[in-house]
């Protein structure tokens, strides 16, 4: 398994278009920061509201462009024919991967995250926030990018490229507004067996505000403890949900 | 690690439960507040939400353009009505709230505060310059406000415009009624709410009710003092006691005043000390 | 002797999805590889043998039909550990230097240290004949060399049995020669080669026994020796059997 998640990480790295986006991401970051004087609240306030929304957004790039091609490249290029006539499970093989991906994704998140801390410590403003809620902040956005990279390879197991990627943001967008959805047409279907059928989807379908701590990072507020172990609990379930359907769909895969 | 698929599938079924569980108990329990989620029930906020996920970002690359109208389409600051209003311009933009805090100077001078809220010259012709960019403005912050309840600067800008500049009083008013029902924790709405009552309407119990929780909320804050709307309040709370006649709590705030002042003029002087001695070396 | 492979009956056959016909890959295969033997399976394009080799490594599963590999199911992976495999397109990862790819696969044997590892590589490296590409990247070897490669990596386990799909396809004559070497090499270390080839003087010249299938049937499975009793050469005979069969 590790052998295989040091091979993605490798791959990663000597890409091109990751290191355009680590750039691409300082860069954003710098403009913005440059933008917000030193030692004005609202102004920092904003900065970090902005840094905090658009990391998401980055990660969620990075996490396409390495999830996508994770697995069906190999298969398309039959690379994995070298690998699992190896002694190694098709489990193992899948939990590499992902965890390669994971760690790719994290570098990112590391470097920004650093940059992020950096100017709220350094702007004067310290006092205004709370850098342990910005680091759960970050960590939840992280942790909300892994579960998406599962989702990514189980829609890339049936799905040509271009669609698998539309069809993640889509998810992506979908599991943190699905709350709202659902519960408009939970409201909309009085009928007692819509309402249950409706009730089974809404609780069956991840909901990814949970990791959205953003609110309490940018504007301080309080961040009680449930707020960070029962999301992580439940992102954890999640998170082994979407890799035991990867699991099964590359188990049923013909190579 | 060797696993079957039939286990795999066991696995499945146990994980569905567990996460939906989870789910469940996350959902109908207090661990978020029920705010967050707000149900669209209009086409117009339907389309909204399917940015829901950007909103922060969308409200924040919006909040950056109202900042440009801000500062490049004529200075709100320069164009205020108030300026020449000694307690408001004073307060607020003036000398203590400045960006600057090099500027900040001791609320002390302020002791001349009679308390009479005069707003006689509202100034036509500056309005006129205002509401150039006003009617581009609003609805910016409409849109942030539905993209970020949580915006709220932009419910405390907003509000201030439509009831001072634009005179949409009963617009303005619903617009911060609905910033307090999203952020009832925030001293800026909850200070410029108290503001426009108090000049425009002349009302003192709401703003006294405003301007006590404000006081709650920022002392509570770890480092009050540096709090920009801490010399506001105190001195828009001191105005509302006086008004009412509480005059034990008037002498309170003036106790809370002069902590404050102290404050200043020992982080002003240990400043010019600093400064001396940087000069110095 | 001891059997290496058992097939029993393997039967395997895809739907078409939109216009759900039903195509037969392999049609009751029934055959054993015993340890020593140097097996090969011919028959032309399409008939069967990659499918074959796929089911008995796990790729795929029988629609029906019995795998045994080494004694276990094809789909346990601890019996990799004892096999090599060489596709019949070898593809690697190509911003990997040869060193990195073999210290990858090396890594999936679980060696017990680096220097083991290092050992193991320089011995295949040696015994391919890519000794001077170790640092070369992927993308800039030549089809030849990429073999080579392939066959390093199947022998880095020291296995008992060999599993090599074609071999010696695409390769010109001197590199041909070269693998059919390697391979007799490996013959006399005592290993079981399992092979397909569709190039049948390569076969004549290597195996001890041999497989024809033909549209996923098996026509023969025998002894080289016993099948060119009559005097004719393989190619002859495949092709009198092919013919027998196609009437």
């Amino acid at each position: 398994m590790i052998p295989v998640a040091k091979l993605v990480i490798k791959e990663s790295i000597r890409k091109k278009i990751y290191h355009f986006l680590i750039i691409f991401s300082l860069l954003i970051l710098f403009v913005l920061y440059s933008y917000s004087p030193f030692g004005v609240k609202q102004q920092t306030k904003t900065a970090l509201d902005f840094s905090l929304s658009i990391l998401p957004l980055l990660g969620l790039f990075v996490t396409l462009f390495t999830c996508t091609t994770l697995i069906m490249d190999d298969i398309k290029s039959k690379k994995i024919y070298l690998i699992l006539s190896k002694p190694i499970s098709r489990f193992s093989y899948l939990c590499g991967k992902l965890l390669g991906a994971y760690l790719s994704i994290f570098l990112v998140y590391f470097i920004m995250g650093i940059i992020i801390f950096c100017f709220v410590y350094f702007s004067g403003m310290r006092q205004f926030f709370s850098l342990t809620k910005i680091f759960w902040a970050i960590f939840f956005s992280f942790f909300e990018m892994m579960l998406m990279a599962n989702v990514i390879v189980c829609l890339a197991f049936f799905l040509p490229q271009g669609t698998a990627i539309s069809l993640s943001i889509f998810s992506y967008l979908f599991f943190h507004i699905k709350s709202n959805f659902l519960k408009y047409a939970l409201l909309s279907n009085p009928n007692s067996v819509k309402t249950f059928i409706w009730k089974i989807f809404y609780y069956i379908i991840p909901d990814f505000e949970y990791f959205n701590l953003r609110d309490q990072a940018v504007h301080n507020f309080v961040l009680k403890n449930s707020q960070i172990y029962m999301p992580l609990l439940y992102g954890t379930a999640t998170l082994f949900l979407f890799l035991t359907i990867a699991a099964i769909f590359l188990y049923r895969k013909e190579l | 690690m060797e696993i079957r698929q039939r286990t795999l599938y066991g696995f499945l079924i146990v994980f569905i439960i567990l996460s939906s569980f989870l789910n469940f108990a996350i959902d109908n329990t207090s661990v978020f507040p029920a705010s967050r989620k707000i149900v669209f029930d209009t086409p117009q906020k339907a389309i909204l939400q399917l940015v829901w996920t950007f909103r922060n970002l969308i409200a924040d690359i919006l909040w950056f353009k109202v900042d440009y109208y801000h500062h490049s389409k004529g200075n709100i600051e320069q164009v205020d009505p108030h300026e020449n209003d000694s307690w408001y311009s004073d307060l607020s933009t003036g000398k203590i709230c400045s960006h600057d805090h090099s500027k900040h100077k001791a609320v002390s001078d302020l002791s001349s505060l009679t308390g009479d809220i005069k707003d006689k010259d509202f100034n036509l012709k500056r309005y006129r310059k205002v509401a150039l960019y006003l009617p581009e403005i609003i609805p910016l912050l409409r849109l942030i406000t539905y993209l970020n309840p949580k915006f709220d600067r932009a419910y405390s800008l907003g509000g201030y415009m439509l009831v001072k500049w634009m005179n949409k009083k009963k617009q303005g008013y619903i617009f911060l009624d609905e910033g307090i029902k999203n952020n009832p924790d925030s001293e800026e709405i909850l200070t410029t709410y108290s503001i426009l009552l108090m000049i425009i309407e002349k009302q003192y119990d709401r703003p006294l009710e405003f301007l006590t929780r404000a006081f709650g909320i920022i002392k509570s804050q770890p480092e009050f003092m540096e709090n920009d709307l801490w010399p506001t309040t105190l001195h828009l709370l001191k105005i509302v006691y006086k008004k009412n006649g509480q005059k034990k709590k008037e002498m309170f705030i003036n106790k809370e005043i002069g902590e404050l002042t102290a404050y200043w003029l020992k982080k002003q002087k240990s400043e010019e000390h600093h400064h001396h001695k940087h000069e110095h070396h | 002797m001891c059997t290496l492979i058992r097939i029993t009956d393997f039967y395997k056959s895809y739907l078409n999805k939109f216009t759900k016909t039903k195509r037969i890959a392999v049609e009751n295969l029934s055959l054993e590889i015993e340890k020593g033997q140097i097996y090969g399976l011919i028959g032309p394009n399409g008939s069967g043998k990659t499918t074959t080799i796929k089911a008995i490594l796990g790729f795929i599963k029988p629609s029906s039909g019995q795998i045994e590999i080494l004694g276990k199911s094809p789909l346990d992976s601890k019996k990799n550990r004892r096999i090599g495999f060489l596709p019949e397109e070898s593809y690697y990862h190509d911003f990997l230097t040869i060193k990195e790819q073999l210290e990858f696969y090396g890594a999936l044997y679980n060696f017990p240290t680096k220097k083991a590892l290092d050992i193991k590589i320089a011995e295949v490296i040696e015994l391919t004949g890519i000794k001077q590409y170790i640092n070369t990247f992927i993308s800039e070897l030549s089809r030849g060399n990429l073999q080579r490669l392939g066959i390093a990596q199947s022998i880095m386990n020291d296995p008992e049995l060999l599993i090599y799909d074609e071999p010696a396809s695409g390769i010109d004559p001197v590199g041909r020669f070269e693998i059919r070497k390697i391979l007799t090499d490996l013959s006399r270390e005592g290993k079981t080669i399992f092979m397909s080839s569709h190039f049948l003087p390569e076969v004549e010249k290597l195996c001890t026994h041999i497989g024809i299938i033909l549209n996923g049937k098996l026509l023969y499975s025998g002894k080289l020796s016993d099948l060119n009793t009559e005097g004719k050469d393989l190619e002859e005979k495949f092709m009198n059997l092919m013919r027998s069969d196609s009437k």
